[in-house]
């Protein structure tokens, strides 16, 4: 897989989701350089599966960017969004039922 | 059946397929009206099951494409060659699946059967409705010169067309892309399934088939009207033959097959009593057995668990 100049295979940039009142993901923006093992954390309820979910399209983000090898997926439904390279189900989804 | 092996398997279909072509010419009227019926109902559970069984939306809707055929034939016999008239029967069932697939299939559960219901039902109204206001009589004479062989020789093509079609279409991509929304609809997206295109297409072309099937069965009435074109108890018994039949390829054509005679016991045609003809479908039936993978058992999985347990 090709990345842009800076070597960044993902940028994520001014992300954001509210539900209703609750500003789930607010302006959030990051790099993820190719090769890298990177990992998101943070408190119960923090949005880290939100931004998953932004990310593969599950749900609709309302302003921001992401793009995975220069290509903007933000609108991208989710079944374009694993053919652009994407691995597959988040850990929402189970690959078999608990 | 794809599990006994190919080399077996082909010769003996395409032999069954060879006697079935030549029987008209020696068994009576009756059974090839018989026959007639039981190919109807082979192409339509197989096509019904094809995409329910795969994607387990329960669809009610199979009277509404079965009307929708019968009308269209029906209107168009006078004025186009019969073979067009199929052709648009087919295509009328594609466009309208098309545009309740777009509407409905976002639906899951209880919800989306429910719904393909009613809209069998508000189509029936709607024709209804549109016969006496505007036509001004409920009834309409079917005027088509065929005969009963005619009948069962395409009946025959549509069945065979059918079992073969979702034979090789199951081992597709698309195939696997319904057994995948099947079983995990929100995973099937993730992993690259376009899952809109595929439910909404399969959806419209089994609607074809039944649409197809419907309109081939009507050139025998005499007359129609919306409760005959549009008769629930369609959407009803195609169900319940894939769900006796179970989830191989051929599952439901013997559902079908095995089914028609008992199924006919509520109009009061078959003479022998009930039990009688109802017992080799009792003794094999797969309604909820989960190692053969009917859909009753893929529907609700826990179904067959409690029954062992309780058991």
């Amino acid at each position: 897989m090709t990345v842009d100049g800076a070597g960044v295979l993902l940028r994520v940039r001014g992300l954001r989701k509210a539900f209703g009142g609750l500003v789930a993901v607010r302006d959030l923006a990051f790099d993820v350089p190719a090769g890298a093992i990177v990992g998101l954390i943070g408190p119960n309820g923090s949005g880290k599966t939100t931004v998953l979910n932004l990310i593969t399209g599950e749900i609709a983000a309302e302003a921001g960017s992401v793009r995975l090898d220069g290509r903007e997926l933000l609108h991208s439904p989710p079944f374009r969004v694993c053919r652009a390279g994407w691995p597959g189900p988040s850990s929402s989804c189970a690959s078999w039922p608990a | 059946m794809s599990r006994g092996g190919r080399a077996g398997g082909w010769p003996r279909s395409r032999l069954a397929v060879v006697v079935l072509a030549i029987l008209p010419r020696f068994v009576s009227d009756y059974r090839i009206s018989l026959l007639i019926s039981i190919f109807a109902y082979v192409a339509m559970a197989t096509a019904w099951s094809f995409f329910s069984g795969a994607t387990r939306y329960i669809s009610l809707a199979t009277s509404a494409f079965v009307g929708i055929g019968v009308y269209a034939v029906t209107l168009s016999i006078d004025r186009v060659p019969l073979a067009l008239g199929l052709a648009l029967a087919a295509l009328a069932g594609f466009l309208v699946a098309l545009v309740v697939g777009l509407s409905t299939l976002r639906l899951r559960g209880v919800y989306f059967v429910i719904f393909t219901f009613g809209l069998a039902e508000l189509i029936k109204q709607l024709v209804t409705w549109y016969e006496v206001n505007r036509n001004k009589n409920l009834m309409r004479l079917v005027f088509a010169d065929v005969s009963n062989v005619f009948l069962y020789e395409v009946l025959l093509a549509v069945a065979v067309l059918t079992v073969a079609g979702s034979w090789l279409a199951g081992r597709t991509r698309l195939g696997f892309a319904l057994r995948a929304i099947g079983e995990d609809e929100t995973v099937a997206r993730h992993t690259g399934v376009n899952t809109t295109l595929v439910k909404v297409l399969v959806f419209a072309l089994t609607a074809s088939v039944i649409a197809l099937t419907g309109a081939v069965l009507s050139l025998r009435y005499s007359y129609i009207d919306p409760n005959i074109a549009f008769n629930s108890a369609w959407s009803f018994q195609v169900l319940i033959m894939s769900l006796l039949g179970g989830g191989t390829r051929l599952g439901p054509a013997a559902g079908g097959d095995s089914a028609r005679p008992p199924l006919r016991v509520p109009g009061g045609h078959v003479s022998p009593p009930l039990r009688h003809r109802a017992r080799p479908l009792l003794r094999g039936h797969r309604l909820l057995s989960p190692r053969r993978r009917g859909p009753l058992a893929r529907a609700c999985p826990r179904a067959g668990r409690v029954g062992r347990t309780a058991a």
